[in-house]
């Protein structure tokens, strides 16, 4: 079984928290979010015949009273970078968090989850916005916590993602 | 030579042949030489030869490929021998194996020993009957209770972590032991490290974690740390432990440490060095008292077994309520008190305290209730107030800590204008004992702190107010004109610009208006009026009863500072005299004043006393008085009261001097009206007189004894309203008869009745 570390980043109320409390193992309350700023589950994965377990650290997004420490993302292999689709702002702080996890981790695979498309009444993301993210070359999903839908399939792209990479630098 | 006769003819015959002669000269020696090996190679092998150069052999050979050789041989002549016949083997091992089992043996009994030692004498003690009840309570054996109770520290987790991931490389528990998901253990405890090392500065590592009874120790290496879980106090040589573990361990994985992308596979070996780090150690007793726990103890509770059934209750009580006090061991700070089955706690404990406490109540029992409503966390509050603290304006909290005797640390930044720190602390119910705080001090930037900090400097003039509203700067109030006039020039020096002067007031102004309206203000003469060192004065005359200077001018801002001062008079203004006429008399209901030309005017109706002080009193501005449409109310209801009882006629039946039934009433109600005109007469200083008068029937014709039945008639009506009232202040008189009768309609009596002043009294 292979181990990976993966971070949980986007600003405060994009429903990090959410997309861990249900689809992800955990044992820790969220009182260590707003004390320590982390809280680390567990979520099983495989790829092929490979077992691999992630660590998810879900770290409290930037804030007035906190700011994301470093030290959280370091040793990350892999990175999920997530926005509030019914806040177009919240876009920005995920292209912040891209540029603060480069720099502190050089290159490692990472996926976009543009947040709560259930609810599509208020859905303020546009077709301009997701053409701007595959410009890039990001990986954006359309995630719903509430519904899971592409949840595990954003989980599984970052797995096959990271082991992909391991693979090719052996 | 003898034996070689065959040869000898072969060589007399080759002996002339020089041929022959030089081969037997040069290769005699070495003929010689290969005949002899001819002849060794000839015979069989020499055992005693080979003997001599085996040792030799072996010991020049290599080691490893002779082990090899020789281990299938020497395996199969062992195992030959032992089964042909053991004893050689037993009697060349015994010597080797006998001490090392002896020592076995002897460590085995040793703590076999201590163990039944510490268990029997825990049986026994009062302790070990605690004991013995939490074992029954919590459905565990004893003897686990006692391991419990007895074990100084044991590290029941030991968690080896790669340190820049927080990924687990391996975990070894005792057997014993569960815990949380040791992946996730892993990860937050690296969470919390990167915490402490961002909050506490880079060089500060985390090395050791409290929780209740447990605590975590790290010990850091380069690539990995190992964190041990300990129940209980482990001593500080354990640390060396757990770094001559991690030390092996980076010396011996260093390769795989470096490489590691999440296979925790090659870890698996590691385990030997962890279990290293797996230990415990158990208590050693002080003293040991044999009689005690052994005797007296059993006896104690026999005698109590025996004892009334109260005192078995009281007992009881007590047992209970120390089994819970030591069970809970609540700091100094709390409470314990036991009802029924209820454990009431109060007062205040440390959060580590009361999250074991919580722990064990958990494990107290179903019977039991712990009622924690009363119980405050002092940490929680503690965390409550740092949150608080945040929050207000002018501090900045750097750091904060609880130490271990309970104390709290907190250092930052305070500005000076900022609430007081001992007030905040005492608003939030926690002791300024028991918290150190070093402020250093700052100037905030909160607006509110920041509008103090420019007032201050701005000094106002006193009645000058600098507000900060949303659309900016407004300055209100009155000031001096010159002030004013530089006031732009102050402001902007300090900061604080653009302002709206807008609904600033010229106290100049201001002040000669006020001085204005004094002038002509009744009762208020003005002897000087003018501003003195920035202060505006006003001095003179002033009437007490006349408008103060603030009522005088309400519709005027005052201008500050004003400093007043007035010298009493009685002004003759007649609105002043009245005023103060009517604050002397006090007028009652029904009384009019009227002032005009020197004569006060006093109408209406008004008690005797009242009249009375009238007239003694002197009024300033009153020349004159005037009371002729004054009533004295007491004397026109005595006047009324005269009049009715000088009406009254009380009849008697012909011939007889006694009150007939028929003027019981009629009397009875002379008798009050007399005593209410007594009451009345005392407060016009006057007494009752009463001539009572008899007389004789007009009708009957006269009779000589007719004189003397009505002057019986009235000696006896006076008789009786002697009795009834006060001598002092009625005096009751009966006049002589004439000749002549005095005659009426009916045989009767009549009261003449009147007030004479006494002139006696004042």
């Amino acid at each position: 079984m292979i181990q990976k570390k993966i971070c949980l980043l986007g600003s405060f109320a994009v429903g990090k928290t959410s997309l861990v409390g249900q689809f992800v193992k955990g044992i820790f309350s969220d009182e260590y979010l707003s004390t320590v700023g982390v809280r680390v589950d567990k979520k099983s994965m495989t790829v092929g015949d490979q077992a691999v377990e992630l660590l998810v650290w879900d770290i409290h997004g930037d804030d007035l009273f906190q700011r994301v420490r470093d030290n959280y993302i370091r040793g990350s292999a892999g990175v999920i970078l997530v926005f509030d689709g019914t806040r177009i702002e919240t876009i920005e702080s995920v292209m912040e968090m891209h540029e603060r996890a480069i720099a502190v981790l050089d290159d490692v695979p990472f996926v976009v989850f543009a947040n709560k498309c259930d609810l599509q009444s208020k859905w303020q993301v546009t077709s301009d916005h997701l053409a701007m993210f595959e410009k890039k070359g990001w990986h954006v999903l359309q995630t719903s916590a509430k519904t899971g839908e592409s949840v595990e399939s954003g989980f599984q792209f970052l797995t096959d993602a990271m082991i992909a990479k391991d693979s090719s630098t052996e | 030579m003898s034996g070689n006769s065959p040869t000898h003819s072969a060589d007399s015959n080759n002996d002339n042949n020089p041929f022959v002669r030089l081969q037997e000269i040069l290769l005699s020696d070495d003929r010689q030489r290969l005949d002899d090996l001819a002849n060794r190679l000839d015979r069989p092998v020499d055992d005693v030869a080979v003997g001599k150069i085996l040792p030799q052999a072996i010991r020049s050979s290599e080691q490893k490929p002779l082990a090899e050789a020789l281990g299938p041989t020497v395996s199969a002549a062992i195992r030959e021998s032992v089964q042909q016949d053991p004893q050689p083997l037993v009697d060349a091992v015994s010597p080797i194996i006998g001490p090392a089992i002896r020592r076995a043996i002897s460590q085995a009994m040793r703590s076999m020993m201590q163990t039944f030692n510490r268990t029997l004498e825990d049986s026994f003690s009062l302790r070990g009957l605690q004991w013995r009840w939490e074992a029954w309570r919590t459905g565990t054996s004893f003897a686990q209770v006692v391991l419990l109770h007895t074990l100084v520290y044991e590290v029941d987790h030991v968690f080896l972590i790669h340190g820049e991931t927080g990924l687990l490389l391996h975990h070894l528990a005792n057997q014993t032991s569960t815990a949380a998901d040791p992946n996730l253990v892993s990860g937050m405890l690296t969470a919390i490290e990167s915490f402490v090392q961002d909050s506490f500065g880079a060089g500060e590592d985390l090395e050791k974690m409290d929780c209740g009874d447990r605590t975590v120790w790290v010990e850091k290496g380069r690539k990995a740390y190992l964190a041990a879980s300990i129940y209980g106090h482990a001593p500080e040589s354990y640390r060396e432990r757990l770094q001559e573990s991690l030390d092996q361990i980076h010396h011996r994985f260093g390769g795989a440490l470096s490489k590691f992308k999440g296979d925790a596979a090659p870890f698996q070996e590691t385990e030997p060095h962890l279990a290293n780090c797996l230990s415990s150690e158990f208590a050693q007793r002080k003293s040991k008292s044999k009689f005690v726990p052994y005797v007296l103890t059993p006896c104690l509770i026999l005698l109590a077994l025996a004892g009334i059934g109260w005192g078995s209750v009281q007992c009881l009580d007590w047992y209970r309520d120390r089994y819970i006090r030591e069970y809970f061991s609540p700091p100094s700070t709390a409470q314990i008190k036991l009802d029924g089955n209820t454990v009431h706690l109060s007062g205040t404990a440390p959060d580590p305290w009361v999250r074991k406490a919580q722990r064990q109540s958990e494990s107290l029992g179903q019977q039991w209730k712990v009622d924690w409503t009363e119980l405050k966390n002092s940490d929680r509050t503690w965390l409550d107030f740092l949150k608080q603290l945040g929050q207000t304006p002018g501090y900045v909290v750097v750091h904060s800590d609880v130490l271990d005797e309970g104390q709290y640390v907190i250092k930052g930044l305070r500005d000076p204008l900022a609430l007081g720190f001992a007030e905040l602390l005492a608003e939030a119910g926690i002791d300024p004992n028991g918290v150190t705080a070093d402020w250093q001090p700052y100037e905030s930037l909160d607006t509110s702190l920041a509008q103090q900090r420019t007032l201050r400097r701005l000094a106002l003039p006193e009645g000058v107010q600098l507000q900060y509203e949303s659309d900016g700067w407004r300055l209100t109030g009155t000031a001096p004109a010159d002030w004013i006039a530089s006031c732009e020039t102050l402001l902007r020096a300090a900061g604080v610009s653009p302002v709206d002067r807008s609904e600033l007031k010229n106290a100049d102004a201001n002040f000669q208006a006020l001085v204005e309206s004094l002038r002509h203000e009744p009762g208020i003469v003005l002897s000087e009026a003018r501003r003195v060192d920035g202060v505006y004065r006003i001095v003179g005359l002033r009437d007490p009863l006349a408008r103060t200077v603030e009522a005088a001018s309400p519709e005027l801002d005052l201008p500050l500072p004003l400093e007043q001062h007035w010298t009493p008079f009685y002004s003759t203004e007649p609105d002043l005299v009245l005023k103060r006429a009517n604050e002397v008399l006090q007028p009652p209901d029904g009384v009019t004043i009227a002032f005009a030309s020197g004569v006060l005017q006093v109408a209406g109706e008004a008690r005797h006393a009242w009249i009375r002080r009238l007239q003694q009193l002197d009024i300033m501005g009153v020349s004159r008085w005037e009371t002729d449409n004054l009533m004295d109310l007491d004397q026109a209801y005595a006047q009324r009261i005269l009049e009715a009882l000088n009406q009254e006629v009380i009849v008697f039946q012909p011939d007889k001097t006694e009150f007939s039934d028929a003027t019981s009433d009629q009397v009875d109600q002379i008798v009050r009206r007399i005593q209410a005109l007594e009451r009345i007469a005392t407060g016009l200083d006057c007494i009752v007189t009463i001539r009572v008068v008899g007389y004789t029937s007009a009708s009957a014709p006269f009779r000589p004894e007719a004189l003397t039945l009505a002057q019986n008639r009235a000696n006896n009506t006076a008789q009786m309203l002697r009795t009834k009232l006060d001598d002092t202040t009625v005096r009751i008189t009966v006049p002589q008869q004439q000749d002549e009768p005095l005659v009426q309609k009916t045989p009767s009596v009549r009261l003449e009745t009147k007030l004479e002043r006494i002139l006696t009294k004042p």
